[in-house]
This record gives C-alpha cells, sequence and structure tokens, in this order.
C-alpha cells in the first residue's frame, strides 16, 4: 500500500471562527471610538474636518476591516478543508471521503487544488449539499480577488461581505464533518 | 368527478387535494429564472418597506420621524444592474439608511441593512421556520432581523424590535 511521502507540520495557528468575530468586533468597537469626539486625540487627529468627512472616513476604515475579516474568514475554511484533507490521508481511515483523499493524495500529493479536487470529492462522497458547495467556490472566488489585489472588477454572482461570509463558515462547519487531529 | 389518484407504495387511494399540493410544491420548488427573480426580491422589499413604515406611522405623523425614498443601483451577476429602494429614516440630526443589498446571498434571498451612524442591523428574507443560518426548510420566505455572528440567530420582526434596532444604530444602544 502506498505510503504518506509528504508531511507537514501543523501549526496550530489557524484561527476558528470565534476568533476572527471576537477579532472583528474589537477593532470595529475601536475605530468607532477613535473616530468619536471621546477619543483622546480627536481634536488633533481631525483638525479641519467636518462632521461628513470625519463618517466618511469612520466608514471606510469600517469597510476595509469589514473585507479584511471577511478574507480571513475564508481563510480559516480552507484551513479547515485542507488540514481535515491531510488527517484523512494520514489517519487512512476507512470511510469512503477518506479513501477518495488517499487516491487524490496518491496522484497529486499535498498540492491539490480547494476548488477542484477537495470539494469535489466532498461533493461525490461526503454527501455534502450542492448548494452549499456552489456558494464556496462563488466566495472562494471573492477571496482569490481580494488576494490578488483587487484590480479587476470581478464576475462574483453576489455581494459578499463580513456577515454574509460568516453566515456561509458557520453552514459549512456545521455541515461538513471534519475532523480534528484527534480523529474525530 | 375526478378518478382518485392511488399511492403506488401502499395501494391506498390518496386524496385529489394531496396530490394537487404535492404539484404546487413542486412548482414552487422550481427555480426562477433570473428576471422572476428580481421582481420577487423587489416585491418582497416593498413589503418590507411598507411593514417599517407601518411601525413608524405615529412618529411620522407627529413629525418625529421623517422617510425618503431614493433609487440604489444594484448589480448582481444573474440580473445585471437594476434599481431598487432604499430608505433614509430621519431622526433628529440623524440620518438611518435602509439599504437593499440584494437578492443573491448565502443562505437568504433578500437582505437590507439598516445602518445608522454607530451600527449596523441586518434583515435578512428567510424560510419562514428558520430560527439561524443553517435551519430553516418551509418553501415560504419572511422577513427576519439577524443577530451579529457569532451564532447567529434570527426573529421575527415586530414594530419593538424595529424601534430597538434604530436606537441600536443611532446610539449604540437599544
Amino acid at each position: 500500500m502506498a505510503k504518506v511521502k509528504e508531511h507537514i507540520a501543523l501549526s496550530g495557528n489557524n484561527q476558528d471562527i470565534d476568533e476572527i468575530v471576537a477579532h472583528f468586533d474589537d477593532v470595529s468597537n475601536s475605530l468607532k471610538l477613535f473616530f468619536s469626539p471621546t477619543a483622546p486625540n480627536f481634536r488633533e487627529r481631525f483638525k479641519g474636518y467636518q462632521s461628513p468627512e470625519i463618517n466618511a472616513e469612520l466608514n471606510l476604515r469600517l469597510s476595509e476591516t469589514d473585507t479584511a475579516s471577511g478574507f480571513t474568514l475564508l481563510a480559516s475554511l480552507e484551513a479547515s478543508f485542507r488540514t481535515d484533507y491531510y488527517l484523512r490521508v494520514n489517519m487512512k481511515r476507512k470511510d469512503l471521503l477518506s479513501q477518495a483523499f488517499f487516491a487524490l493524495y496518491q496522484s497529486k500529493g499535498l498540492r491539490v487544488s480547494l476548488e477542484e479536487d477537495i470539494l469535489e470529492q466532498w461533493k461525490v462522497y461526503g454527501k455534502a449539499n450542492n448548494q452549499l458547495i456552489g456558494e464556496l467556490r462563488g466566495a472562494f472566488k471573492f477571496r482569490h480577488w481580494l488576494a490578488h489585489g483587487r484590480y479587476w472588477i470581478p464576475k462574483l454572482g453576489q455581494k459578499y461581505d463580513y456577515y454574509s461570509l460568516y453566515v456561509l463558515a458557520e453552514r459549512v462547519l456545521t455541515t461538513f464533518a471534519f475532523i480534528d487531529d484527534k480523529g474525530k | 368527478m375526478p378518478t382518485p389518484v392511488v399511492c403506488i407504495k401502499s395501494g391506498v387511494a390518496m386524496s385529489n387535494r394531496k396530490f394537487e399540493q404535492f404539484l404546487e410544491t413542486q412548482q414552487r420548488l422550481l427555480p426562477m429564472d433570473a428576471s422572476e427573480r428580481r421582481t420577487w426580491w423587489l416585491e418582497r422589499l416593498e413589503e418590507f418597506y411598507a411593514l417599517i413604515e407601518s411601525f413608524l406611522t405615529d412618529y411620522i405623523h407627529s413629525q418625529k420621524i421623517s422617510i425618503t425614498r431614493m433609487k440604489l443601483q444594484i448589480n448582481e451577476e444573474l440580473t445585471g444592474p437594476y434599481d431598487a429602494t432604499a430608505l433614509t429614516v430621519h431622526v433628529g440630526a440623524n440620518e438611518v439608511n435602509l439599504r437593499p443589498i440584494g437578492t443573491y446571498l448565502i443562505g437568504a434571498r433578500g437582505r437590507v441593512d439598516l445602518v445608522g451612524p454607530v451600527g449596523k442591523v441586518h434583515f435578512v428574507l428567510v424560510e419562514k421556520d428558520a430560527k439561524s443560518p443553517t435551519d430553516g426548510t418551509s418553501l415560504s420566505w419572511e422577513w427576519k432581523i439577524s443577530t451579529r455572528p457569532p451564532k447567529i440567530k434570527y426573529f421575527d420582526v415586530n414594530r419593538e424590535i424595529f424601534l430597538d434596532a434604530l436606537m441600536e444604530v443611532v446610539n449604540g444602544e437599544s
């Protein structure tokens, strides 16, 4: 039987979605405070500003925080899928999905595409909801657009933001039976 | 008199009414094309605004609140660009916007964000029986207010909940 030749050291640094939410809330609240007259350096920072200009600048910062947190949520989802792939291959479990991953590993090793390889196997062997797989693929197009600098007009099909990506993450983590490093 | 339909599995006659309900369900499950979907969503949006305006009627009459409408362009890949109505609620010196987001969304058939100076609240068009993004099996859709992450919950929209949301996005507290 073929052996797993490649090993990666799992860092344990991948964030779970609760940590991302806590970070998003803290940064958003900090920004609102920083842009309010109660901030210690408000007068110095916003000298010469009119109130609508302050609000506009705050909204820009909040919007960027929203986008960055959405990106992090997607990165966290990718980590869940790839960790699960790696663990299933290593543990040589007998379920159909694990066997399909092992066959995939034998041809591609760890350099598998999330969208084309991992999600496809989940679709066939993991009994995952096709609509949810489609939503994930769409969201990863958005992630790709962000990761490559947003310099083109993307064809995304729908609006993605922190809220909608959190909804996606919650649905994925509830629906997909990921295994962890304890084999659960 | 219509011929009764017989269930193949049990051999028991099923009422025509039950079969008609089955056909209606199958019809509703047919995907709408993008144009139908846009029309359907814009109708639901108007229903939502009518509901919100009904909550504020007393305050509008006493001139403590006013509402203005404006057109906002939404661009979704399947529908292309189209105009949707956005509302601005004027509360004292503050403006609060009800901003339609679109109909092709993860886990919802529509969303409107209530955006005020210090916060944002999401209203979503989801399955009538949905209590969170991970459940809901109904074929009919209803506007709900969504809590913020983590562990999102949906609640029915009523006057008290909407007024709380309005205060929250203006003052940061409800």
